[in-house]
């Protein structure tokens, strides 16, 4: 009975491990398209330029998530979404605690985060697929602790969004910051799907060569008092 | 190159035209069969400026998509549409970003470097010898 179970066992192995086999084989024979996307967005290593791309500076936390939406949006409508091209963003709910730069009349507001963007594939035949990209810079915010926050104030709707990346520091129990991007040296996502038949390899390239965190470890105080410096000048 | 929003249609021109004066070894030619465009869309609520998709078969570049961010509030300074669309075509010839103050460095001041910079074109050169 226990040899029965063993080639049984066995036989199970050798047809998992063959088609397994047989089936990446096949995956890795395929056309492969590399497909690269890369973004131009404004990048800051220091609170001085931080600050200076900033509309507002607040101190507070997220409470909760809002709401997803279309970033993508009419041309000639801001108010209506673009028929043709997804980017979806996130709205977080932020409850203000200290202004620290520029001026916010309420004490909750809505961020958004860029959350994915759909790119187009085109095969062989010219056939255009769409992909989904997700943005290699997102970072899901934690509710419960205390961000900085450097910010622009869109001007099509009544939300704010990154001024600048990185834009995010973590303020910590003890008073120290944390700088949070995922902007760091080699950065590269890769996804690898199959679409029509081919093997698609999605690179993603969000770095800046030779990024240097300057900022974690600075205490709060430390680094209000350059903002306020630098907003002075 | 499609229709659009005409600062921005300039500004790939202009790009164009900038980095076929700097270097030899690649040429931008207009052909309306081709699936590679220069276009411009409107993301609302976001830093992006632009950003470009490359498509390789083998190990070149076959195609690309290259667009402007029309809903950039600074995209209409001074520069700032050229400054992207040179960084953009920088990605579709290849070119990964730096930080060394070239076109291709996200941290480069838009309205003082629109132009490809000597380490862009070194950069080209080293990629089609």
């Amino acid at each position: 009975m226990k040899h029965k179970h063993i080639i049984i066992f066995a036989a199970l192995l050798f047809v998992v491990g063959a088609s397994t086999y047989v089936y990446w084989t096949d995956f890795t024979k395929q056309e492969t398209i590399k497909v690269t996307s890369s973004h131009d967005y404004p990048v800051a290593e220091t609170i001085d330029d931080m600050t200076k791309q900033s509309d507002v500076v607040v101190l507070g936390e997220y409470t909760s998530f809002d709401s997803t939406w279309n970033m993508a949006r009419n041309p000639d409508d801001p108010s209506q979404p673009d028929e043709d091209n997804y980017t979806e963003g996130h709205l977080y709910n932020f409850k203000i605690v200290e202004v620290v730069k520029g001026n916010i009349p309420s004490e909750t507001i809505k961020i958004n985060l860029r959350y994915e963007e759909t790119i187009p594939l085109i095969t062989e035949q010219g056939k255009k697929e769409k992909i989904k990209n997700k943005d290699p810079l997102y970072q899901k915010p934690e509710f419960g602790h205390r961000y900085l926050l450097f910010l622009n104030k869109n001007k099509d709707f009544d939300h704010y969004y990154s001024a600048v990346e990185p834009f995010q520091i973590m303020i910590h129990k003890d008073g120290k910051a944390e700088l949070k991007t995922n902007l760091t040296d080699k950065n590269i996502t890769i996804q690898t799907l199959e679409v029509d038949g081919k093997k698609v390899v999605l690179e993603n390239h969000a770095y800046r060569e030779e990024f240097t965190d300057r900022i974690s470890g600075k205490s709060l105080q430390e680094i209000l008092d350059r903002i306020q410096d630098i907003t002075k000048q | 190159m499609d229709s659009g929003e005409s600062l921005l249609k300039t500004a790939w021109k202009e790009a164009i035209s900038d980095w076929e004066r700097v270097q030899s070894k690649v040429d931008f030619s207009y052909n309306s069969e081709s699936n590679s465009v220069l276009n411009s869309w409107y993301e609302s609520g976001s830093s992006i400026l632009g950003r470009m998709t490359t498509y390789r078969t083998l190990n070149y570049v076959s195609e690309f998509i290259g667009e402007l961010n029309a809903g950039h509030p600074k995209i209409t300074e001074t520069n700032y549409a050229r400054s992207t669309a040179n960084h953009e075509l920088g990605h579709a010839m290849g070119l990964d970003h730096t930080s060394n103050g070239s076109i291709m460095d996200s941290n480069r001041d838009r309205s003082v470097v629109y132009t490809p910079q000597k380490d862009d074109i070194n950069g080209i050169n080293a990629i089609y010898k």
